[in-house]
């Protein structure tokens, strides 16, 4: 790549697209520092978080550089080195949590599944590109299938089902704008309405309580119940204005759980209150809007699923973990991108957004 | 194969998709202006109500001295292990850690949590106290692994004189469910509340409460306190002034020790008790902690019984401590003059019954003051004979006798002063002429209490006049050393005797010391009024008690009581030693003499007195 080439692509990046991602990774780096640090001292966690997004812009500028249609004829390739530490992990594994999903090398800890999201995303793209327009047929619905599924099937074997529950709403975009039948969604609807008595027999007590504590939070008031409360206090004790930045009482007071990672939303909304709250919100939906324009101007349908993909990625963990912060949705463990503290999340996070960029870039060429 | 172009239906189905989105977004936001800024200030009020406490500060007890100013009881502090209940997670994890420092079994302490979260109003258990500083360090680097386990501190009593006057002191303790529900007490206590449980502590609970204070504190969730700040300071109670003198209360518990057996010396001018000893005595020290409970069964459940405050709980036949009253109302009565004789021969039949002297041999002619002076029985079967009850009963009732005292003092009985009426509820028989016989001689069903045995000496001192006795005299507001109080004497009663009787008593009283049975309790330079008693236990052994203490029981009483200087009466006194097995005047006296000496001889002759 030439000097004029160079100059050509830093002119069609979408500033917009990465300024926005990059605002809010900063404004977690701040929080994480007001979860954990103790003293003056900045946290361990915050130095490590902002090493990794000076690593994660390195990533996006590499994925920019990149032409998406390459890395989508490596898709099968990529999709299955990706699997390898997806199955390391299951043996080597290091447990956080309830969850076995972290793989150490060396000093670092790095999350296999964060990286096959971004492979899964560029398989699933690869394969709806290829597919010409018209009626999906079944065996397209089997293959997309199996790129989801198995990742998915992988990682839930990490017993880490939230972050499985994160790769469900690639395989909807899939066959959603691959053409799937209005009909068959309908079906699925209403199948789905009717299994569900019997998929609720099937969750553990634990999974039943984190629902039935959304209608009534007495229940386990010192387990779920307490999570939940804890949370509502923080967001509704913020106020219009917040406590101020590091002056949270439920943050401070060591009152909210996993606080730097699922919860970090809720300790924004206490410190910087309903504005903050806005103002972070903001920042992810002027994301969304430019991950979906993206997606609507790419050349080929390919680009256009990994916008979309990427768009679906980003608004579906911040849907269902704000939602389980303001206690609409029940607990289910799963981080905010770009907000929460976490390396691999966060590289895997730019790396996707760059490839959308790649996308964007790439949209008028000839 | 060529990437397809983006087709109409993909573009059309990711605008809903992407409307979708912004629809959950929109929801989100509309939640979080719901949580944020409609429903803020019910948030602040549950965060607060979290992790901001105002606590009850408890305040000291207000402090305790003898009449010299001299420090009794006093206070420090004493760090607890409570159970916050709003903020314990785990029973099992604070459990644990409390038997790791008390060594009590965690199934205990889970229950005693269990328990408390069923009263509504409890909000915090004490589950261990008075701990050593090496286990406060113990609990705090272990904290995080018991949330809502808290190191708390408290100012408990402190007793610079060990068990001196134990006793009349009393102790406080943790108010009990039933003293809560007491408006007596609700009114100024709370749950976990210190309120005195026996003595002073208790007669004086509210003067020694003071006011409680109010503290801020601000906890992080494993019950680590963040901040605290006394927004209130509590007020310490007021401090209480004793009449007690300090010299002789020890005295006369030095002369106790190892007996069983009370002395009670009191101000014959107004009634202030000068020194009252219970034995055997507690250590009240051991009420502060956790091992109270071990030491409390070991007193309850001595045969000796420690617990019991004898001066004024204690009842016993007064034996011939009691002549004197009936000699007075024989004279009043004019059936006998000073100077008439009777013949004792060491037994005399009256009402057809023998009845024995304690000398065998006999006294031969004797007058009344050679009957008092040695302690004749049959002089006085000859009285009772001629008298009958009424002149015994009323003037003895006059002196106080069979009712209570009134001393400032928690747990005093009555006695008995027995008459036909009495006899026919309590016993279901008539009052015989022979029960009259047994009562000259203060046996049968007449029974005293120490301190009634030294206000009727009082009376016999003082002319007649019934001071209620006290043990207070005055209390001090701690912060501007105000006086708040100060005991006003009071006559309960004023019994008239013949000045010609009065000097005949007095008199006879002193010949007592001076050379009949109260000759040890003799002092140089200081006469002493005095009368020796040796009366038969009437009491059952209790139940379980073993042979020895069978045969202790069987035991007779020795009394002395008298008053000192017997030419111008400061104080009055009564002694009394449970089956001492032997005389009054052998026993008892040189028990008073012992604390007459602290009284009125100065410590070098004071020795020399101890060594006549």
């Amino acid at each position: 790549m030439n000097r004029e080439q160079a100059l050509e692509v830093g002119k069609r990046v979408d500033w917009l697209l990465v300024g926005s991602a990059t605002a809010i990774a900063l404004i977690g780096i701040a929080f994480i520092d007001s979860a954990k640090a103790v003293g003056e001292e900045p946290a361990r966690e915050t130095l490590r978080q902002a090493v990794y997004l000076v690593l994660a812009l390195g990533g996006f500028a590499v994925m920019v550089f990149l032409d998406y249609r390459k890395l989508v004829s490596w898709a099968w390739a990529l999709w299955g080195v990706s699997l390898v530490p997806l199955l390391l992990v299951l043996k080597f594994g290091v447990q956080i949590g309830g969850a076995k999903s972290w793989l150490r090398v060396g000093s670092i800890s790095i999350q296999p599944s964060e990286i096959a999201k971004v492979a899964t995303l560029l398989l699933v793209a690869a394969l709806v590109g290829k597919r010409p327009p018209g009626r999906l047929r079944f065996t397209d619905v089997l293959v997309y299938g199996l790129a989801v599924g198995v990742p998915m099937l992988l990682v839930l074997a990490q017993n880490d089902s939230g972050t499985a529950a994160s790769f469900l709403p690639l395989l909807f975009a899939a066959v959603f704008v691959s053409g799937l039948r209005l009909r068959w969604i309908v079906a699925a609807a209403v199948a789905g309405a009717l299994l569900a008595p019997l998929a609720w027999s099937q969750l553990k007590p634990y999974q039943k309580q984190r629902f039935l504590v959304l209608t009534d939070p007495t229940i386990d008031p010192r387990g779920v119940g307490w999570q939940l409360r804890q949370s509502l206090n923080a967001v509704g004790g913020g106020g219009l204005t917040g406590q101020g930045y590091k002056q949270g009482a439920q943050n401070r007071l060591d009152y909210l759980p996993e606080r730097h990672t699922d919860y970090i939303f809720a300790i924004i909304a206490e410190e910087w209150g309903f504005v903050g709250s806005m103002i972070v919100l903001g920042l992810y939906a002027l994301l969304l809007s430019r991950l979906g324009r993206a997606a609507a101007l790419a050349r080929d349908r390919t680009g256009a699923v990994i916008g979309l993909g990427a768009f679906l990625f980003v608004s579906a963990h911040l849907l269902v973990n704000v939602g389980m912060v303001v206690g609409l949705l029940p607990t289910i463990g799963i981080p905010l991108l770009l907000l929460s503290f976490g390396g691999s999340a966060l590289l895997a996070s730019f790396a996707m957004l760059g490839l959308v960029a790649s996308v964007g870039v790439r949209r008028h060429a000839r | 194969m060529r990437p397809a172009p983006v087709d109409e239906l993909l573009l059309k189905r990711s605008r809903v998709l992407q409307a979708l989105v912004f629809a959950g977004l929109f929801l989100l936001g509309g939640r979080l202006y719901f949580l944020q800024v409609v429903s803020h200030d019910k948030f602040v009020e549950a965060v607060t109500q979290q992790h901001v406490k105002t606590l009850r500060e408890e305040a000291p007890r207000g402090l305790i001295r003898d009449r010299e100013g001299r420090l009794l009881v006093g206070n420090r502090r004493s760090f607890e292990l409570v159970a916050d209940l709003d903020t314990v997670r785990d029973d099992e994890a604070v459990a644990e850690l409390v038997s790791q420092v008390t060594g009590e079994p965690a199934e205990a302490i889970v229950k005693k949590l269990e328990e408390a979260r069923k009263k509504s109003r409890v909000h915090r258990v004490t589950l261990a106290k008075d701990l050593l500083f090496s286990m406060v360090a113990f609990v705090e680097a272990r904290r995080e692994d018991a949330p809502g386990l808290l190191v708390t501190s408290r100012q408990v009593r402190r007793y610079p004189e060990g068990s001196l006057a134990a006793h009349v002191l009393g102790f406080p303790r943790e108010i009990s469910d039933e003293e809560l529900a007491d408006p007596v007490f609700s009114g100024y206590h709370v749950m976990s509340d210190l309120i005195g449980k026996a003595g002073l502590e208790r007669s004086y609970d509210r003067l020694l409460s003071g006011e409680p204070g109010k503290r801020k504190i601000v906890r992080d969730v494993v019950g680590r306190q963040i901040s605290s700040s006394l927004e209130v300071p509590p007020v310490r109670g007021d401090d209480l002034e004793l009449t007690l003198d300090l010299d002789m209360q020890r005295a006369a518990e030095e002369a106790l020790a190892g007996l069983r057996g009370a002395v009670v010396f009191l101000d014959v001018r107004d009634g202030s008790v000068l020194a009252m000893a219970s034995a055997p005595t507690f250590e009240p020290s051991a009420f502060v902690g956790s091992i109270s409970g071990v030491r409390y069964g070991q007193w309850r459940d001595d045969p000796a019984n420690p617990l019991l405050f004898r001066p004024v709980a204690g009842v016993y036949p007064p034996g011939s401590i009691w002549k004197p009253l009936v000699a007075a109302a024989a004279l009043h009565a004019g059936i006998r003059k000073p100077e008439d004789k009777s013949f004792c021969g060491g037994s005399v039949v009256v009402h057809g019954q023998r009845r024995r002297c304690w000398k065998e041999q006999g006294h031969g002619f004797i007058d009344m003051e050679g009957a008092l002076i040695h302690s004749c029985n049959v002089y006085f079967y000859l009285v009772a004979k001629d008298l009958g009850l009424d002149p015994i009963h009323d003037l003895a009732d006059a002196a106080g006798v069979g009712r209570l005292t009134g001393i400032d003092l928690p747990e005093e009985r009555s006695g008995i002063l027995p008459s036909d009426s009495w006899k026919r509820r309590r016993v279901g028989e008539k009052w015989y002429p022979g029960d009259t016989v047994n009562l000259s001689i203060g046996q049968g069903f007449l029974s005293l209490t120490p301190i009634q045995t030294a206000a009727y000496s009082m009376v016999l001192a003082n002319g007649g006049t019934a001071w209620r006795p006290h043990v207070l005299r005055r209390a001090f507001d701690p912060v501007t050393g105000e006086k708040v109080f100060e005991y006003a004497p009071e006559s309960t009663g004023e019994v008239h005797f013949d000045p010609k009787t009065l000097a005949f008593l007095h008199r006879a009283m002193t010949e007592t010391v001076d050379r009949g049975t109260g000759r040890r309790a003799r002092l140089p330079g200081v006469p002493v009024a005095g009368k020796t008693g040796t009366a038969q236990a009437a009491s059952e052994p209790p139940e379980g008690a073993d042979s020895a203490e069978r045969a202790l029981q069987e035991r007779e009483h020795a009394w002395f009581m008298g008053f000192a200087p017997a030419d111008d009466p400061q104080v009055a006194y009564a002694v009394v030693v449970e089956h001492a097995g032997d005389h009054g005047g052998t026993v008892a006296a040189p028990i008073a003499r012992r604390v007459l000496e602290a009284r009125f001889l100065e410590p070098e002759i004071a020795e020399v007195g101890m060594g006549q």
